[in-house]
């Protein structure tokens, strides 16, 4: 399980997050939804060290991971999926999957996670040799996924994987998202797309200007008439 | 086809230091104003241990690429490291390289001297005559080890984890970041490896223009043109840029006069930045969204 306790960061002067506490219960899908500029993001920089917390603790398998190195973070079992997909262009999309098993040592794992990686996104197989920056957009989604997969995670952090995607490619990327589920994976998925992640998440939490204001399963905060009115747009 | 074939050891010695402006550019982030000074501190360890210690030339290279390489990561990590640190303005990065450059130059000074010192090529100096071609020995030695040490920098790129990790550094620093990859490390090892090829560079240009402590600031600056050239942080680029540079000078200099050499390597820095700023050689990356 992962756990914040009154985290508080901040970019420059400015506050974003003002002692944010949730939990994200193991093996189960948590969404945060919220508006841009919430501090959703910035909660996922935060678990995976890229942004500094003041004050707060994350913890995670009994140890803080507000004090320890990205690096470090994601040898414990967490690995993020950027927004906008990073993935690396120049190098090819095996090389992009084989760069997200970095710290990994367990050939015969890695292997097996490789072809774990190709039959939950198919479309990958075919481009093993094409540099990442010549996919299309959901093929680069599908790959920062799968590259993030290579990692062997526990806990996998989701941002914005439906962004700038067509209905159909989203509908599949969360397809592939419960199936990440059903391994026993915890995920961690911020979402604008209120709709689709309150459908798939165990546990959801509303964000709004760096406070938690609602939380509650996916399927009663989708039928919440506050959530309703201001982000289902119903 | 003389002029073409003087033209390609300088460009051999351009793309090694082009390299390594633009393997540290890409990766660290950070334009190295001491690179031609590390041209010059391996052009003095390969002299101190060639010509005053009588070491095999071979080991004196390899031993020379070795220091340079450690002298390069003590660089990255008393200055630049603290610098990131405190998070400080790239401006203040370059600044703190060009102090590098400058102490680097004046340590130099008080340990060799003001004084050129020769540095007699280790295959002779009697050129070869091929027909109408004569081909001094030393030039067939510098393309040779430049393209040797290439490959190995375009193999360490390509097929070892460092490497790899290296490129995905300089491709996307964060995503990097969440693979795990210690930047900290990465950007000790671009300078390393930046340093080493510099002092290849040292050595091999050695014989040819004699060693002294400010060569660097020259052979920095060409080597500069040369990484602008074929596109800033471009490691293909960087390549193509310094044979380029060394053609170009060498045939301009034959055809027009020797003595307009260097304004036309600065004539081509400015042309191309006016012109096609992200260099002759850039590659169109193709990124739908």
């Amino acid at each position: 399980m992962l756990e914040l306790v009154e985290v508080v960061a901040r970019y420059g002067e400015t506050e974003v997050l003002h002692g944010i506490s949730f939990t994200v219960p193991p093996g189960r899908i948590t969404t945060l939804i919220g508006a841009n500029g919430a501090g959703k993001t910035t909660i996922l920089r935060c678990i995976t060290g890229l942004l500094a917390v003041s004050r707060g603790k994350i913890m995670w398998k009994g140890k803080d991971l507000t004090v320890m190195p990205s690096k470090e973070i994601v040898r414990s079992g967490v690995t993020m999926v950027p927004e906008g997909r990073h993935v690396f262009p120049r190098m090819t999309v095996r090389e992009n999957l084989e760069m997200g098993a970095y710290l990994r040592r367990d050939k015969m794992g890695i292997e097996q996670d490789f072809e774990w990686a190709l039959s939950l996104f198919p479309a990958l197989k075919s481009r093993l040799k094409q540099t990442a920056g010549t996919l299309s957009g959901g093929e680069q989604q599908m790959l920062a996924m799968g590259r993030a997969l290579m990692a062997a995670p526990e806990l996998l952090l989701l941002d914005e994987p439906s962004m700038g995607l067509s209905p159909l490619l989203v509908e599949e990327v969360f397809s592939v998202i419960e199936r990440i589920r059903e391994m026993g994976k915890t995920i961690l998925l911020v979402e604008q797309n209120a709709v689709m992640s309150l459908s798939i998440a165990d546990q959801a939490y509303v964000l709004e200007l760096g406070a938690v204001v609602l939380s509650g399963t996916g399927e009663s905060l989708l039928h919440n008439p506050e959530v309703e009115a201001a982000y289902l747009g119903v | 086809m003389q002029y073409f074939l003087n033209g390609l050891p300088i460009g051999a010695i351009y793309a090694l230091v082009a390299l390594g402006y633009s393997l540290i550019y890409a990766s660290a982030g950070v334009l190295n104003w001491s690179q031609g000074d590390m041209v010059m501190l391996g052009a003095y360890i390969g002299y101190l241990l060639y010509r005053l210690l009588g070491i095999n030339f071979v080991v004196s290279l390899g031993v020379s690429m070795v220091a340079v390489a450690l002298i390069g990561m003590l660089v990255e990590r008393s200055v630049l490291r603290p610098l990131r640190k405190r998070q400080a303005p790239a401006i203040n990065m370059v600044i703190a390289t060009l102090g590098v450059a400058i102490i680097s130059r004046n340590i130099a000074l008080v340990i060799w001297g003001p004084d050129a010192q020769a540095f007699p090529s280790p295959v002779g100096s009697s050129s070869v005559q091929m027909g109408s071609l004569s081909i001094i020995p030393q030039d067939i030695l510098i393309v040779s080890v430049g393209l040797a040490v290439m490959l190995f920098l375009q193999y360490f790129l390509g097929y070892t984890r460092e490497g790899k990790a290296l490129r995905a550094v300089a491709q996307d620093r964060a995503a990097a970041i969440l693979m795990g990859v210690d930047v900290k490390n990465s950007d000790a090892l671009a300078f390393a490896v930046s340093s080493m090829m510099g002092a290849a560079a040292g050595i091999l240009i050695a014989p040819v223009f004699f060693v002294t402590f400010n060569m660097g600031s020259g052979i920095g600056l060409k080597g500069f043109v040369a990484a602008v050239v074929g596109g800033l942080g471009n490691i293909p680029g960087a390549i193509a840029g310094g044979f380029f540079l060394g053609l170009t000078e060498s045939m301009a200099g034959g055809k027009i006069s020797s003595g307009y050499r260097d304004v036309i390597a600065f004539v081509l820095l400015i042309l191309v930045l006016w012109l096609k700023p992200s260099g002759l050689f850039s590659r169109r990356i193709h990124q739908k969204v």
